[in-house]
């Protein structure tokens, strides 16, 4: 597969990232008529990452050399992502109907904040506005307890570039389906993904709550009603608990060694704990103020309660499951510093 | 004529992430038959919302949504008579989806190595919260733990600030999406190879690779305040700002030199002094719906923090007709969102979630025409 990635941001440069991961010779176009993209571009090892295993080609793509250069590279290509508005993307030649003019069988996949058509096609967006267009950022952070009239705790975007990275993974397959599709109808096709509507069936129980419920879920809701639940601090830092069930009640009781006052058997009902939470939670502060997070965690999992550490992102590097399963692979390009870097999510 | 006609899936799933990976797949027009055991039901058919508060196995709201397109065949797995006909549905299968805790497809007799002497050359994808071995393979977690655990919470926070539960099922969904592309590319492999394929995804892991931008810029280090919570440290300007009305915000994020230039212009010239509060004096005098459209219309990135309801307004997804109403044989008119990938000149069938078991007769006959 012979793939022209002509994206400027993260997420086509994580579909281009997946898409050599299985075999897609990828050819980086970057188009330096425009801004260079921050996060994709500023810093040298992000850089290294999204274009791993890819060739790169410089060219303006809004002079006639520039769009020379993209039609002799796409006469053999099969797929090609970008991401810019099309009022962007037409005339540099990036549209479907100039591309399939030069390769009638080419797949072009276009990433963007809305999609490619309707009134916001032209629209502009980062991975923040579009978690707030989504309907996402209303209602995060989740089970937030409001303070006062909320208006210190404002909507938040989702966290770091995760967005882009999601739509990433999106586009790779709707390259993949395109392809696919081709092979059906015998000729290219344009697969139109928009960023917005990628993210939304996330929002499945809060759309089924609004649809069935006429309950419009905001981030001062709590989605789930048991407890204890949600992230707690103990003496390190944090932990998430999480208590679905009566053995996993059980199973912390005996972890804090049995208090009196837990062996309450209305503990074992949800309903009673979720009316006292209030109270259990004041109950087991000390106990979790005791210990470290990485010792709840073990604890927990010993007895199959589903506790969490609250992990930094550097916590990950020491996780004995990523280290058994090789998710992190020596990265050294003879410029950056050696380093470890994400892998696949399966073995490959 | 869809990307994937032709191609059967077996869908053992439950819960999220299985059927969800399944759902991506039939919406692309896979022939899709979910498994489901009477006695051990998915848990999302026995709990709500259901549609006039009338609870019921094929009513609920949330499983109807993420298993349309699909056919229901009712067999109980630890029947021995019926788990051979499970294995005779594997023999006329291209793809096995799976979500169960590691170990309990082996415990059916359904694991890899089984179904690849039914079927040489069958996928079979496994998600599960770290991976089928390991020192954690065994540990219990459900997407929100797999937040807290892969360091998304990390990140989620106000200033200074403790960690904070994420919106969104991202382990799960984007586990879903992981696992439809390494199908879909499995398939492409079995094409010219002839070979089957197996995919044993860690939900921990397509989490962690939410972060990678963060992860390879700072390896084994701490993550900068300045990248969690609503910053963005490559923006010039980036900030959620109060606008008229009851809880109502927008996004606001000045990347380049043209979004500075159109919010300058909005504000009515460059804010002489603390910016911030120029902007917030700007949004406090339009709803979020204004602001959007004045600071689009003026090429800055801008995003109003839209609720449900709003969003089911958006003029966007009413004009690409995102939201869609089915018929469903028991529960009537139900709404649900469109394919998420878009083909032109290509309409796929939106149908409504099987009733349980409502296609074992057909797909069990079927079988028998094909011995």
């Amino acid at each position: 597969m012979k793939l022209v990635d002509a994206g400027r941001g993260l997420a086509a440069g994580y579909a281009s990232r997946m898409l050599a991961s299985v075999g897609a010779r990828v050819t980086r176009v970057v188009d330096t008529s425009m801004p260079r993209d921050p996060h994709r571009d500023a810093d040298p090892a992000v850089s290294a990452y999204f274009d791993r295993s890819q060739n790169r080609i410089e060219v303006d793509l809004t002079t006639a050399e520039g769009k020379r250069d993209l039609k002799t590279l796409c006469l053999d290509a099969d797929a090609l992502i970008d991401d810019r508005r099309p009022k962007e993307s037409e005339p540099r030649g990036l549209d479907f109907a100039s591309l399939s003019a030069v390769n009638a069988q080419i797949v072009v996949t276009s990433v963007t904040p809305f999609g490619t058509t309707g009134p916001y096609r032209n629209y502009r967006g980062s991975d923040a506005v579009v978690a707030f267009m989504s309907g996402l950022g209303y209602m995060n952070p989740r089970d937030m307890p409001k303070d006062g009239d909320g208006s210190s705790q404002p909507p938040l975007k989702l966290p770091g570039s995760l967005v882009s990275i999601y739509a990433g993974i999106s586009t790779a397959g709707a390259v993949l389906s395109g392809l696919r599709l081709r092979e059906q109808t015998g000729t290219g096709h344009h697969v139109d993904v928009s960023m917005v509507e990628t993210l939304i069936p996330t929002m499945r129980r809060e759309l089924s709550k609004y649809f069935y419920e006429d309950i419009v879920s905001s981030r001062f809701m709590r989605v789930w009603k048991l407890a204890p639940w949600g992230i707690k601090k103990c003496r390190d830092g944090y932990v998430f608990l999480q208590i679905v069930e009566e053995h996993h009640w059980l199973g912390f009781v005996d972890m804090m060694g049995n208090p009196e006052w837990a062996l309450d058997k209305r503990y074992l009902e949800n309903d009673y704990r979720y009316d006292n939470r209030v109270d259990i939670e004041k109950r087991i502060a000390p106990w979790l103020a005791a210990h470290p997070k990485a010792e709840i965690a073990w604890e927990a999992q010993k007895r199959s309660v589903p506790f969490a550490a609250v992990n930094a992102l550097r916590d990950l590097a020491h996780m004995p499951q990523l280290a058994a399963r090789k998710f992190f692979e020596p990265f050294a390009d003879g410029v950056l510093p050696p380093r470890l870097i994400p892998g696949t999510p399966y073995p490959s | 004529m869809m990307p994937l006609d032709g191609i059967r899936v077996l869908d053992f799933g439950h819960v999220w992430a299985g059927p969800y990976t399944a759902a991506t797949l039939a919406d692309l027009g896979a022939d899709v038959v979910k498994v489901e055991s009477p006695n051990r039901l998915d848990v999302h058919r026995r709990q709500g919302p259901y549609p006039d508060s009338e609870a019921g196995i094929n009513r609920s709201g949330v499983w109807n949504a993420q298993n349309r397109n699909k056919k229901s065949v009712a067999l109980d797995l630890t029947d021995n008579a019926q788990r051979e006909q499970a294995r005779e549905l594997v023999r006329q299968a291209d793809v096995v989806i799976e979500n169960f805790s590691p170990g309990v497809m082996k415990k059916l007799g359904l694991d890899y190595a089984t179904l690849r002497g039914i079927k040489p050359d069958i996928i079979m994808a496994s998600l599960s919260a770290f991976g089928q071995q390991g020192p954690q393979s065994r540990y219990v977690g459900y997407g929100p733990s797999l937040d807290a655990w892969s360091g998304l919470c990390s990140l989620n926070a106000y200033p200074d600030q403790p960690p904070l539960a994420v919106g969104g099922m991202f382990p799960d969904t984007a586990s879903a999406l992981y696992a439809a592309f390494a199908i879909i590319a499995a398939l492409r492999l079995r094409q010219s190879t002839g070979e089957g394929t197996y995919i044993d995804l860690s939900e921990l892991e397509v989490s962690a690779l939410l972060q990678a931008d963060l992860l390879v810029q700072f390896p084994g280090e701490e993550i900068p305040q300045a990248w969690v919570g609503n910053a963005d440290p490559y923006m010039r300007v980036q900030g959620t700002y109060p606008c008229k009305g009851d809880d109502a915000w927008i996004m606001i994020s000045v990347e380049d030199e043209a979004a500075w230039k159109g919010l300058c212009e909005v504000l009515g010239g460059e804010p002489k002094g603390d910016l911030e509060a120029a902007i917030r004096k700007w949004t406090r005098a339009h709803t979020p719906a204004q602001a959007f459209k004045k600071l689009q219309a003026h090429d800055v990135p801008a995003g109003a923090a839209l609720n449900i309801e709003q969003l089911l307004e958006d003029e966007q997804l009413v004009s690409r007709d995102f939201f869609r109403v089915v018929q469903h044989p028991e529960v009537g008119q139900q709404t649900i969102y469109a394919p998420i990938w878009r083909f032109d000149g290509v309409a796929g069938e939106t149908r409504a979630a099987p009733l349980l078991g409502q296609d074992t007769e057909a797909v069990l006959a079927a079988l028998h025409e094909v011995r």
